[in-house]
C-alpha cells in the first residue's frame, strides 16, 4: 500500500540516496496523470503511453538534476511536457499526423481563424469532439489549456511548467478556453 | 466594459479574480449583451465538460516496458562506463594517451635512425666529376671544392639546360658557377 503521506520531494530526495522503492512509488503516483496529459496533447494512447515510460526513464537517469527549489510535479510535467512536443514535431515532419496541415503556428497575441472549424467535428462524443478540437490549438494554447482545465494545475504551476509569465499563461488559457468553445459550439 | 475586454476577462471572472471595478463593468455588460452571455456560459459548460473527461489509464504492462527500457539503458551506460573507467596499467585514459603517443613516436624514430638499408646512397665524388665535365676550360676543378649539397650542384647546372640554351641560339649561362668560383678561389 503506498504511502501517500511521504511527499513527492521527499521521494525524489529517498531514490537520489538509492532507495529504488521510493522510484516505484513516484511511478506509481503519476503515471496516469501523466499518460491523461501526454494522451491529450497527442492524441495517441499508444504513443503517450510510450512517451510516460520515457519521462519516468528521464527521471530514472537524471534524478540528481531534480533540485528541490522546484515542486517536483512541475519538474516531472516539464520533462513530459518537452517530450510530447518533441513527438509532435516529429509527427508532423513525417507527415503523419492527421490534422497537421490544420494546425497553425502558435502566436502570442491572437490565435488565427480556421474558415470552418465546426466542419472539423462531426462525431456526436463530446470527448471525441473536444479532443479534435484540442488538436487544432496551438501546442503551446493546448499545453495550458490541459494543464489548467484537465489536470487542475495553478496558473503559477502552469507558468514554471511551460517558462513563461504568469500573465501569459492567463491570456493564453482564456484564448483558448474561447476557441474551443467556439469550435464545440454548434 | 466592450465585448473586446469582457471576452478577455471570462477567465478571470469565472476564477473570482476581477476586481471590484472590473467585476461591476463585467456584469453590467453580461446583462446588456446577448452575445457576451452566450459565450461566457459555453466557456462555463466546456469547463464542466471537460472535468468529466474519462481519464485514461496506462496498460498492464506499463511496468513492465519501464523496467524494460531501464535496464537496456543501464547496459548500455554500463558498457560506456567501462570503456571510460578501463585502466591500463593502472594509468588514466590521458595517461595513457601520452604513454602510447611516446612510445609510438620513439618506435617510428628507432626505426628512422638505425634502418638506412633502404635509403639512396649518394656518390658525391661521381656527381662531383659529372659536374667537372662540364665546367668550362680555365675553370678550378670542382671535386676541389668542399662537397656541396647534390641538388644545389644539379640546380646551378642542368646539362639539359645548356643543351636547351644552344637549340636556341644564346650561350650557356655559367653565371652561377662563375661566382661560386670566384667566392671559393678568394684566399
Amino acid at each position: 500500500m503506498p504511502d501517500f503521506k511521504v511527499t513527492d520531494e521527499e521521494l525524489i530526495a529517498r531514490f537520489q540516496d538509492g532507495e529504488e522503492r521510493a522510484f516505484n512509488e513516484i511511478v506509481f503516483r503519476y503515471k496516469d496523470r501523466l499518460l491523461n496529459f501526454v494522451y491529450r496533447f497527442l492524441n495517441d494512447i499508444d504513443k503517450a503511453e510510450d512517451l510516460v515510460q520515457d519521462t519516468f526513464l528521464k527521471v530514472y537517469t537524471h534524478k540528481h538534476s531534480y533540485q528541490e527549489i522546484a515542486k517536483f510535479s512541475t519538474w516531472l510535467y516539464t520533462i513530459a511536457g518537452n517530450l510530447a512536443r518533441t513527438e509532435l514535431r516529429k509527427l508532423k515532419r513525417r507527415k503523419t499526423y492527421s490534422i497537421s496541415d490544420l494546425s497553425y503556428d502558435n502566436k502570442e497575441y491572437e490565435i488565427p481563424m480556421i474558415d470552418n472549424p465546426e466542419s472539423q467535428i462531426e462525431s456526436s462524443d463530446f470527448s471525441q469532439n473536444l479532443q479534435k478540437a484540442m488538436n487544432l490549438l496551438p501546442p503551446d494554447f493546448r499545453t495550458m489549456v490541459i494543464l489548467r482545465d484537465i489536470q487542475e494545475l495553478s496558473y503559477e504551476d502552469i507558468s514554471k511548467i511551460v517558462g513563461v509569465p504568469i500573465g501569459t499563461v492567463k491570456s493564453r488559457i482564456n484564448r483558448g478556453r474561447l476557441k474551443l468553445q467556439s469550435m464545440l459550439k454548434r | 466594459m466592450n465585448c473586446y475586454n469582457f471576452e478577455a476577462n471570462i477567465s478571470a471572472y469565472i476564477d473570482g479574480e476581477l476586481n471590484q471595478s472590473d467585476w461591476k463593468g463585467f456584469t453590467e455588460h453580461h446583462q446588456n449583451c446577448v452575445a457576451c452571455k452566450s459565450k461566457l456560459e459555453g466557456v462555463r459548460e466546456l469547463l464542466g465538460a471537460m472535468k468529466a473527461v474519462p481519464e485514461v489509464t496506462t496498460s498492464d504492462n506499463f511496468f513492465k516496458g519501464l523496467q524494460r527500457k531501464i535496464e537496456i539503458h543501464e547496459n548500455k551506460s554500463s558498457f560506456i562506463t567501462r570503456i571510460i573507467e578501463f585502466k591500463p596499467f593502472g594509468m588514466n585514459p590521458l595517461q595513457a594517451l601520452g604513454f602510447a603517443a611516446v612510445v609510438t613516436f620513439m618506435v617510428i624514430s628507432s626505426f628512422m635512425l638505425f634502418n638506412t638499408d633502404k635509403l639512396p646512397v649518394v656518390n658525391f665524388d661521381e656527381l662531383s666529376r659529372e659536374n667537372q665535365l662540364n665546367v668550362p676550360a680555365g675553370l678550378p676543378n670542382q671535386s676541389a671544392y668542399p662537397r656541396q649539397n647534390p641538388a644545389l650542384a644539379a640546380h646551378d647546372h642542368n646539362p639539359a639546360d645548356s643543351t636547351k640554351d644552344k637549340d636556341h641560339g644564346n650561350p650557356p649561362n655559367y653565371d652561377n658557377q662563375m661566382q661560386l668560383v670566384n667566392q671559393q678561389g678568394r684566399p
